[in-house]
């Protein structure tokens, strides 16, 4: 099975995390929003990207979980 | 390490992940807005049927009263306490419940709603005093006004933030909204209003990104990011094209302080400007639509000029079907279109993977389909009725209880603004993104006054 984003740790997808790591995001948008969709970032690359196969800085996430969506 | 791997596997194969299951639908708060939205019409249509006044009562409001003294108000409380009681209950059960289930701590958001549920009340109250308008006390305006001085020079802790959820009130709002819109409103100003927005839309984002990257010499992913957040829908639209072009944190939070500072100013000067220069709600409506940057902030402006205009309805509905149907919609289509940009004209290795034309659903304001089934439903529902029956039996007993329930959610919005925004967490921003923004705004906000008090004057005028 092909690694991806959402088995990675530095990969952010979590609305809260998001809403924290970006100040003032939720004063007129929000994480938890459709327009969203499965926009994330990448703290390793410092980038907002969706999920992608693994590039090389891909770090294994403690838990074997897999992010929903 | 070149960009050219983000989105490639070991093999260098690109590739992208997309994980769209059924989870969206309790996941993400413009279902949950659907769901509680159209819940509450059916309600009020069965309670209607049956001859019940429940919801009547339940969506009590103290902004009607004109009261001129504390005692009238006090007795209005003493009076109707047990009723407030419940439906301080019935909105925290239903928000509390669906925050839950999106991952927001019940701990967090029970206290932090509670508190503001207390200052809405306290805020309707104002409003409702009968001198209120000579003193330009619209609801909406001292909602932000209180909400910005508390959050800039209180202590509110930052967790008190999973209560004040600004875009989920409003879209609740905008759901509730579509249940007293009649769909051949839609139908008949629609296409005029996505007209217009989309000349806004697309002569906005071309000078935001031509004078970012021509005359300022700024990144194209900021260019871009910025572009589409003073253009479509502010920082939603930012966070959407972000990930189509691969952008910087930086990019997306220079967006989040520019957008916020400039609706925050919007939200004030815009209804006093429409009151100086005389115009109608429609039209007012209209402009607030085309220059305004986001929903939420765009619903307090044109709420509170239709306010001090006397046809705040007006107003509202000039708003939605410029902001929500005129440009909100084709976010998705933004961000096809910028990530084709991104990976057919600029350097493909630097960006993303190649757009699908699923992005457009992946990423339609999903609330917008319950504005118009809400629309569709109600119009069906009422169709039956004479002008006459319509205004002395329906309107009272099913629209106007959803009407209040709507100038809650819109109020619990409008407060979350002030609230939620802390100047001093907003990133500082450099002059020439604050200057190309600006020259956008200004192009925007005098290209949309000409549209909406010119060029389609007499639409709007006759909304």
């Amino acid at each position: 099975m092909n690694t991806n984003c959402r088995q990675c740790e530095h990969f952010v997808f979590d609305p809260k995390e998001l809403e924290t790591i970006l100040p003032g995001l939720n004063i007129v948008s929000s994480a938890y929003g459709s327009v969203r969709a499965d926009t994330a970032y990448c703290k390793s690359k410092d980038i907002f990207l969706t999920p992608a196969l693994a590039c090389h800085a891909f770090k294994l996430l403690p838990s074997p979980t897999i992010r929903k969506n | 390490m070149g960009k050219s791997q983000d989105v490639r596997n070991e093999k260098g194969e690109p590739g992208a992940v997309r994980n769209k299951g059924w989870s969206e639908l309790y996941l993400k708060e413009d279902w949950w807005a659907i769901w509680i939205g159209m819940g509450l019409m059916v309600l009020a249509v069965v309670l209607y049927n049956s001859g019940s006044h429940f919801l009547s009562a339940l969506a009590i409001n103290p902004g009607g009263l004109k009261w001129s003294s504390f005692d009238q108000l006090a007795d209005h409380f003493a009076r109707n306490a047990g009723m407030y009681f419940l439906q301080f209950i019935f909105w925290m059960a239903i928000f509390g419940l669906s925050c839950r289930l999106m991952g927001i701590k019940l701990n967090e958001f029970a206290p932090s709603f509670l508190f503001l549920y207390v200052l809405s009340i306290a805020i309707f109250s104002v409003a409702g005093w009968v001198n209120a308008s000579k003193f330009n006390l619209e609801a909406p305006l001292v909602a932000l006004v209180v909400g910005l001085i508390i959050s800039n020079t209180g202590s509110l802790p930052k967790w008190m933030d999973s209560g004040f959820r600004v875009e989920y009130f409003v879209k609740l709002g905008i759901v509730l909204l579509g249940a007293t819109f009649p769909i051949t409103l839609v139908l008949t100003a629609g296409p005029i209003a996505i007209m217009q927005a989309t000349i806004i839309s697309l002569v906005t984002c071309l000078v935001i990104y031509f004078s970012a990257t021509r005359l300022f010499g700024l990144d194209r992913r900021l260019a871009a990011v910025i572009g589409v957040g003073g253009s479509v829908c502010g920082v939603s639209a930012s966070m959407a094209i972000a990930a189509s072009v691969g952008a910087k944190k930086d990019d997306l939070y220079t967006s989040v302080t520019l957008v916020v500072g400039w609706a925050l100013v919007m939200i004030v000067v815009l209804p006093f400007v429409s009151q100086a220069l005389g115009l109608s709600a429609g039209v007012a409506g209209a402009w607030i639509g085309t220059s305004e940057f986001a929903d939420a902030a765009g619903f307090a402006a044109a709420s509170a000029y239709g306010k001090m205009a006397g046809h705040e309805d007006t107003a509202i509905k000039a708003f939605t079907l410029m902001k929500v149907i005129g440009r909100d919609l084709w976010i998705g289509v933004w961000s096809i279109v910028w990530a084709l940009i991104a990976t057919m004209v600029w350097e493909k290795k630097e960006t993303g993977t190649a757009p699908s034309a699923r992005e457009f659903w992946w990423r339609f304001p999903k609330f917008v389909i319950g504005f118009f089934v809400a629309s569709m439903l109600m119009t069906w529902f009422t169709s039956g009725y004479t002008t006459d029956d319509f205004s002395k039996v329906v309107k009272p007993a099913l629209i106007m209880p959803l009407v209040s329930l709507r100038t809650w959610a819109f109020l619990f919005c409008f407060l979350s603004i002030g609230l939620t925004t802390r100047f001093r967490e907003l990133k500082p921003v450099g002059w020439k993104a604050f200057a190309a923004f600006t020259i956008g705004v200004a192009v925007n906000v005098v290209l949309g006054y000409y549209l909406s008090a010119h060029v389609f004057a007499e639409h709007w005028s006759n909304l």
